[in-house]
């Protein structure tokens, strides 16, 4: 009996710490303190010509950081929070993509040129 | 009768909108639902072609062990959101808890696919950079080859003037007649010129090739001083992470400090979890949940500092001696701590940045044994948590 009532009491406890929590993160601002980091995550990819050799991503965690400001603005601090996590990742993504493709890009122009040369030894007189 | 054949006519509407609902099932999915499963399914297929990509395992390994864990993480909330409701099994969830479930499966997915992703991408530049060397290598073994096989052709060329040229003053000395004489002499003139013009050539040609050869080293020196400043940098970037961490850690005890001077009047004790200020039963009625007068003081000193620190959150826990029953206690040390949130939000502080709990005798802090321990252990301890820490990860186990 009388563990029944303790057990009740901390189910209700847990349940009571759960609403808690869910409207906590809700309304306290925790994100905007992680706009700064992002921004320079997003920076960064941009500094590797992320503009150039990774679009998709890096304009994928630019409006996400727009749209969790919006979030925030509006109080939405779950919102906010999921799109800054999201963004993060775009901005990891383009930042590693970036130099890859650049360098993808590279390779493929000296296999060219190195074609070019071959070609040219081709047609060239044997020599005797 | 007329009412009969209504309900009747109702039972078959009802009966078709069911059917209907159920033909269009698909589209009745919540549609947070469908992105989080849409998210999950591109994140298994983005991580299972990382996995099975061998380069990432041998230069990434550490980003696929993170979309790993996400992934894994994202599928655990999954299994939940489809298991019974541990809390009341009978109903399952509600809407609104599932959505946060699908929401969050949806961002973990969608953080497991751009981890694999990007695990990919680092080791592709990786191997592609290596490659880069290698084809740049093989650019200037090819371009030598060419540039022998030219100054052969050069050589090959030269030997057949020089040898027109030989063959043009054995003819000279054969010569008979002088127009003959002087028309031998002129093609020798002409000879030679040709001769040292290709001589002039093949110079220029070599001095041309020493040129290339010297750039060639040049730019190998290049890139192996570019691949040293890069070291340098990635070193200096370290390095001043390091600074910027060491520089908030200060910061942080800086603020804390400050925190601690601001709350000394009410005696706080800076611990791991935060501050914590011990409000002793001399505060309460006896018996009671209800703060006395002298408390009040106290409360506004706490709400002031709440108001000042948005991103501190409260947690508030009410404990007792051991002296009557359990039910009593564990009642009481609830109400006390209740009390002390309710006069926090009294004092406009939002209700969702206090949790009250109560734990009964659970927790003393000194020997129920004596009259002045008991006291000690009746206390309500009110913990100014750390910036952004959610009270029920501070919840005791």
């Amino acid at each position: 009996m009388k563990r029944n009532m303790v057990s009740r009491y901390v189910v209700t406890g847990l349940a009571a710490i759960g609403v808690g929590m869910a409207i906590g993160c809700a309304t306290t601002d925790t994100v905007s303190s992680r706009f700064p980091q992002l921004q320079e995550n997003i920076n960064a990819a941009k500094t590797a010509d992320a503009e150039v050799y990774a679009p998709t991503p890096l304009k994928s965690a630019e409006a996400k950081l727009e749209a969790a400001k919006s979030a925030v603005a509006a109080k939405d601090m779950v919102t906010a929070n999921k799109l800054v996590d999201e963004a993060m990742v775009d901005a990891d993504y383009a930042r590693a993509m970036a130099p890859t493709e650049k360098a993808k890009n590279a390779a493929m122009k000296l296999r060219e040129a190195i074609q070019v040369v071959r070609d040219e030894i081709k047609k060239m007189p044997a020599v005797k | 009768m007329n009412f009969s054949r209504f309900s009747s006519q109702l039972k078959a509407a009802v009966l078709a909108i069911t059917v209907g609902a159920v033909l269009a099932g698909c589209a009745a999915v919540d549609p947070s639902e469908q992105i989080a499963k849409d998210r999950l399914e591109q994140a298994r297929t983005a991580y299972a072609q990382a996995k099975a990509n061998p380069i990432v395992e041998s230069y990434s390994l550490k980003t696929l062990l993170g979309a790993e864990k996400t992934l894994l993480t994202a599928e655990q909330v999954r299994t939940k959101a489809y298991s019974p409701n541990p809390s009341d099994p009978s109903k399952g969830y509600t809407s609104w808890e599932k959505n946060l479930f699908f929401n969050d499966i949806s961002r973990l997915a969608y953080m497991a696919e751009r981890k694999s992703q990007t695990s990919v991408a680092l080791a592709e530049g990786v191997v592609t950079r290596n490659e880069i060397v290698k084809l740049g290598k093989e650019k200037a073994e090819v371009q030598l080859l060419k540039s022998q096989m030219e100054r052969k052709l050069l050589q090959q060329d030269l030997d057949a003037k020089a040898s027109a040229l030989e063959r043009a003053k054995q003819q000279l000395a054969s010569a008979t007649s002088e127009a003959e004489r002087a028309r031998i002499l002129a093609d020798i003139q002409a000879k030679e010129a040709a001769l040292a013009n290709a001589q002039a050539d093949a110079k220029t040609r070599d001095a041309e090739m020493a040129r290339a050869e010297a750039e060639s080293q040049a730019r190998d020196a290049e890139i192996a001083r570019a691949e040293a400043a890069d070291q340098a940098r990635e070193a200096e970037r370290a390095r001043a992470e390091a600074e910027s961490q060491a520089r908030e850690a200060e910061k942080a005890r800086a603020e804390l400090a400050l925190l601690m001077k601001e709350l000394s009047e009410l005696q706080g004790q800076l611990t791991d979890r935060g501050i914590v200020l011990t409000i002793g039963d001399v505060l309460f009625a006896f018996d009671k949940a209800d703060l006395n007068a002298s408390a009040q003081n106290s409360m506004d000193k706490i709400a002031e500092f709440l108001r000042k620190k948005q991103n501190r959150n409260l947690l508030v826990e009410g404990h007792t001696d051991s002296v009557g029953s359990d039910e009593y206690n564990q009642g009481l040390s609830e109400q006390r701590a209740a009390s002390v949130k309710s006069a926090l939000v009294k004092r406009g502080i939002a209700g969702e940045r206090i949790v009250a709990i109560g734990y009964s005798k659970k927790y003393p802090l000194a020997s129920n044994d004596t009259a002045a321990g008991r006291q000690q252990n009746r206390r309500v301890e009110a913990i100014i948590l750390n910036e952004g820490v959610k009270p029920e990860s501070q919840f005791r186990k």
